[in-house]
């Protein structure tokens, strides 16, 4: 779904990254956006939502920053809502130059610490492959 | 007391609050990566917030929403409770007319209780050769809010706007009374 008609570099290395949280068990959706709230990448979920859900994200980035820098506790790395019905995970993918948001949704079977050691993973990862894309092109 | 101040993108709300509050504000600023709808490096995506500390002890709570209309869902989230908003709209895009027709048309509950005060920045012509447009869609719609040229980049500017909105509410919950 949502196959990246845009042919850019950064989405593609996104997606492949997002492949892998669908492996992740009870998975039902997950996106990349720039911290401005941009989609750059969705997996499971209709271009229109995913829209939608993106700029929702980065604003729930945005404030959870503010929150941590207000209580001066550091870099935020996530954040996690706990839903009735499932788990949102929200992860910071930094960069020089260049952070993302990384959004997974899981529906309510799923386990709270494999959510969590599976969106840290791809995040570290993805930071790395941004890096290596941000060295490759300064523009990106 | 809480106030809003809304507009579309680079306006100046979160400049606005930055001038006035008593407080260092609160920013969730993010890169801007829309250069295309403007060239500013940062933007707020989730809200500003400030706080005027009155002589009587009341404090005034500012808010300023993020401007995009992606962000639009947080407008309600932060407009809750809120006694009225400063409309801020930048005079030198060339869509400023039609944003203020976007802005009434999204918070019809302020407009119906006249709790807004429309200021427009980022112009050196006078008053008189910049409002009779703007009047001239209030009009059209029998509305007559207070409507200014100003640069939210000054403090007393934003304390006009402010103060305007205050006793605005306070002769029309009178009239409501009466
Ligand atoms: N020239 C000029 N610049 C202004 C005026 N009002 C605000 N600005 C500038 O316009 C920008 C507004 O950005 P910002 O406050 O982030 O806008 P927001 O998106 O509404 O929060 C800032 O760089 C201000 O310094 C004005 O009346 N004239
Ligand atoms: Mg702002």
């Amino acid at each position: 779904m949502n196959a990246p008609t845009i042919s850019s570099p950064l989405r593609t290395m996104c997606l492949g990254h997002l492949e892998t949280l669908q492996k992740v068990d009870h998975f039902r959706m997950a996106a990349v956006c720039s911290t401005d709230g941009f989609p750059i990448a969705t997996l499971g979920a209709d271009p229109q939502q995913s829209r939608r859900t993106t700029a929702m994200a980065a604003a729930l980035d945005g404030l959870s920053k503010s929150i941590t820098q207000e209580l001066s506790l550091g870099t935020l790395e996530g954040t996690v809502l706990e839903c009735e019905l499932g788990l949102v995970l929200c992860r910071q993918v930094h960069a020089s130059n260049r952070n993302l948001v990384l959004l997974m949704v899981l529906s309510e079977q799923a386990t709270y610490g494999q959510a969590l050691w599976a969106i840290k993973n791809t995040a570290r990862e993805m930071a790395a492959s941004l890096q290596q894309l941000v060295e490759q092109n300064a523009s990106l | 007391m809480k106030i809003l101040f809304i507009g579309p993108m680079g306006a100046g709300k979160t400049t606005a609050i930055h001038s006035v509050s008593d407080i260092p504000p609160v920013n969730t600023e993010a890169e801007n990566t829309d250069a295309a709808q403007h060239s500013k490096a940062t933007t707020t995506v989730a809200m500003d917030y400030g706080e005027i500390h009155l002589d009587e002890g009341d404090t005034v709570a500012l808010y300023g929403i993020p401007g995009q209309n992606r962000f639009a869902f947080m407008w309600p989230i932060l407009g809750e409770g809120a006694m009225g908003a400063v409309l801020l709209l930048d005079h030198s895009r060339a869509d400023s007319l039609e944003t203020l027709t976007t802005y009434l048309d999204a918070f019809p509950a302020l407009v119906e209780r006249g709790a807004l005060v429309i200021a427009v920045g980022h112009t050196q012509q006078k008053q008189s050769e910049v409002l009779p447009a703007y009047r001239d869609i209030l009009a059209g719609r029998s509305l007559a809010l207070p409507l200014f040229v100003t640069d939210v980049r000054e403090k007393r500017n934003v304390l006009l706007l402010i103060e305007t909105l205050i006793a605005n509410a306070e002769v029309n919950q009178l009239q409501d009374a009466l």
